[in-house]
């Protein structure tokens, strides 16, 4: 087993593994399934496979519990902050957004859904948001969408609800609960400027302009995540999407929710909770209590990392290389273990995918390190 | 000899059509911001009297004439409030040491008054976010696909100035900072590369000096 996946990269190195135990299941008998799924553990562990062996072995339980009835594991995908431009002005964006989708299509496992991480289009434009629906139509599994500031604030949200609907959603999928928050609201400060919808689009849409406000869920919705969460029990596994990250951490460029504190008090009391959100364009990773955090890449650029207040979680993702420009962009997918926590992978084109796990977290780093960088930020 | 009027009129000719340049040239240096430096970034090959109809080329001034009117006009400082409004640039170094210690006094090139540091912020500042204003502008940069400097490094962040010069494998070649925003205005916004004496990529230079401030040079660093 060693000899055999070992040359292959991390996600091919999954997919294969998992490929040939289940051709090697589909003559077995419950009895010896789980037998298999022991010994299949224990010879992953022994063949030193660390890093795969959590994203894959807590998958093959979670079928194994299936037979009698219990939450499964799965795999999700995702796409983020493609910022599209109409194709006649920009086929940059358009082409890296279209090759994600091709990712996503010919992942040899499928995924149970795929989730797009908002930001879909650049200055919110209807034409550019059409552009980016009929790409994602070209999605084999179901979509799931979250808003980004892109997207929203030249007409407020108008087009995107036309073609995707409301922007905050919830729902139960295999034993885990989904929501979605529409983390990227601003209080008004483009009425008192006498701003038109595209000067408040491009105001909002320069990451470092500082006349815009501060991100936040605000009052309205989070009553509503209290409500959503409130018939289930702590042990509930809970993910949670949201565009801007929901912690605070560098102000000047809105990698920031206002009300991140207000949020995180609704989501603590459950023991596994992941928040996966967008808007940074990096390798971002943090723990707060028992909270995780995701952050996803981008399509079309990556960020720098800010100045300051980059968690001590992260592992700082290499840095780009200036002279190709699909480097340090890409997609990539999060596996959900039946026990409802989330590893993630990140899959970079031109590069080897990264997984940062649960074990990673809950171990505060200790275990399971994701590869470190050797061109760190300057 | 017959040609001798004609040689020592063309004498007299150059004589007076050159004191007049330097004329103009004493005057111009009377004012704190020369028109020739902030108009001469036309091409070397480009036509001189470009007619008005024809396209200039992209490096012209002409095709940007908000540049250099903002520029020229110092009592303009609407643009400049918004610009800092807009976007943070790093504050210029403070030098009021320079008003103080005994030695000033009766040394003509030490002799600042609170003037002179008013003036040197003021103007450096102004370049400065005249940099700011064209890196967050996709048409200001003659970018054709709608992307901006401050896309891929908010607040400059990124473009580390303070590691050049150094080799890049894929220019074949040592490159300046100036090198490296070339190639960004080629090819990540594909328009067009700018002269090094165009006073956008002056402007630009500098914003993104500023906002280096405080770091150390470490040239060749990779």
């Amino acid at each position: 087993m060693k000899t055999k996946y070992q040359k292959e990269n991390l996600e091919t190195q999954i997919e294969h593994q998992r490929r040939d135990f289940f051709r090697g299941m589909q003559n077995l008998d419950r009895r010896s399934f789980l037998k298999v799924t022991a010994a299949a553990t224990v010879a992953a562990a022994s063949a030193g496979m660390l890093g795969q062996t959590h994203t894959f072995q807590p998958i093959q339980m979670a079928l194994g519990e299936d037979a009698s009835g219990k939450a499964q594991g799965f795999k999700i995908a995702y796409i983020s902050d493609s910022h599209l431009y109409v194709k006649e002005k920009n086929d940059r964006f358009a082409n890296s957004l279209y090759r994600a989708v091709c990712d996503v299509n010919s992942m040899e496992t499928p995924p149970d859904f795929v989730f797009y991480g908002g930001d879909l289009a650049q200055l919110g434009q209807p034409d550019e948001l059409q552009l980016g629906y009929d790409i994602l139509k070209e999605l084999k599994y179901p979509l799931k969408i979250m808003v980004g500031e892109h997207d929203w604030y030249y007409d407020m949200g108008e087009k995107w609800q036309q073609l995707f609907g409301s922007p905050n959603w919830s729902f139960d999928h295999k034993g885990v609960h989904f929501v979605c928050l529409m983390s990227v609201n601003e209080e008004d400060f483009w009425t008192e400027k006498g701003m038109t919808p595209l000067e408040r689009m491009k105001t909002v849409a320069g990451l470092d302009n500082q006349m815009q406000r501060s991100f936040f869920v605000g009052e309205t919705q989070r009553e509503w995540l209290k409500k959503d969460l409130e018939k289930y029990p702590d042990s509930q596994p809970v993910v949670v999407f949201s565009h801007s990250p929901l912690y605070k951490l560098y102000k000047n460029w809105n990698f920031w929710t206002d009300d991140a504190e207000e949020v995180q008090d609704i989501l603590k009391r459950f023991q596994k909770v992941t928040v996966i959100h967008g808007h940074t364009h990096q390798l971002l990773t943090n723990r707060i209590g028992n909270i995780h955090f995701h952050g996803l890449i981008s399509t079309a650029w990556p960020w720098p990392y800010a100045p300051q207040g980059t968690p001590e979680y992260t592992v700082f993702m290499n840095r780009s290389d200036p002279f190709n420009s699909m480097d340090g962009c890409g997609d990539g997918s999060m596996m959900i273990s039946a026990d409802g926590l989330v590893d993630k992978i990140y899959n970079m084109w031109n590069r080897k995918p990264i997984l940062v796990s649960a074990a990673f977290l809950n171990s505060d780093g200790k275990e399971d390190r994701p590869p470190r960088p050797n061109l760190p930020p300057y | 000899m017959k040609y001798l009027h004609t040689i020592i009129g063309l004498f007299f000719i150059a004589i007076i059509v050159g004191s007049s340049f330097m004329i103009q040239d004493i005057f111009a240096q009377r004012r704190i911001f020369r028109p020739t430096q902030i108009t001469a970034s036309v091409k070397a090959d480009a036509p001189v009297n470009t007619a008005p109809e024809q396209k200039s080329p992209v490096n012209s001034v002409k095709e940007f004439p908000g540049t250099s009117d903002q520029w020229n006009n110092s009592n303009d400082t609407a643009w400049m409030e918004q610009e800092r409004a807009a976007h943070k640039i790093k504050p210029h170094f403070n030098n009021r040491s320079v008003l103080r210690g005994e030695q000033k006094d009766g040394h003509t090139y030490g002799n600042y008054t609170q003037a002179d540091l008013v003036l040197w912020e003021r103007e450096t500042e102004r370049l400065v976010l005249e940099g700011s204003r064209i890196f967050h502008s996709d048409e200001l940069l003659g970018s054709t696909n709608g992307v901006s400097c401050d896309m891929c490094h908010p607040d400059g962040e990124g473009t580390h100035p303070e590691t050049y010069p150094k080799y890049q494998v894929q220019l074949g070649r040592s490159a300046l900072l100036r090198d490296m925003m070339n190639w960004c205005l080629q090819n990540p916004c594909r328009g067009e590369p700018m002269n090094g004496d165009d006073p956008r990529m002056r402007a630009m230079e500098a914003y993104i000096w500023a906002q280096a401030s405080g770091k150390i040079l470490k040239y060749g660093k990779h």
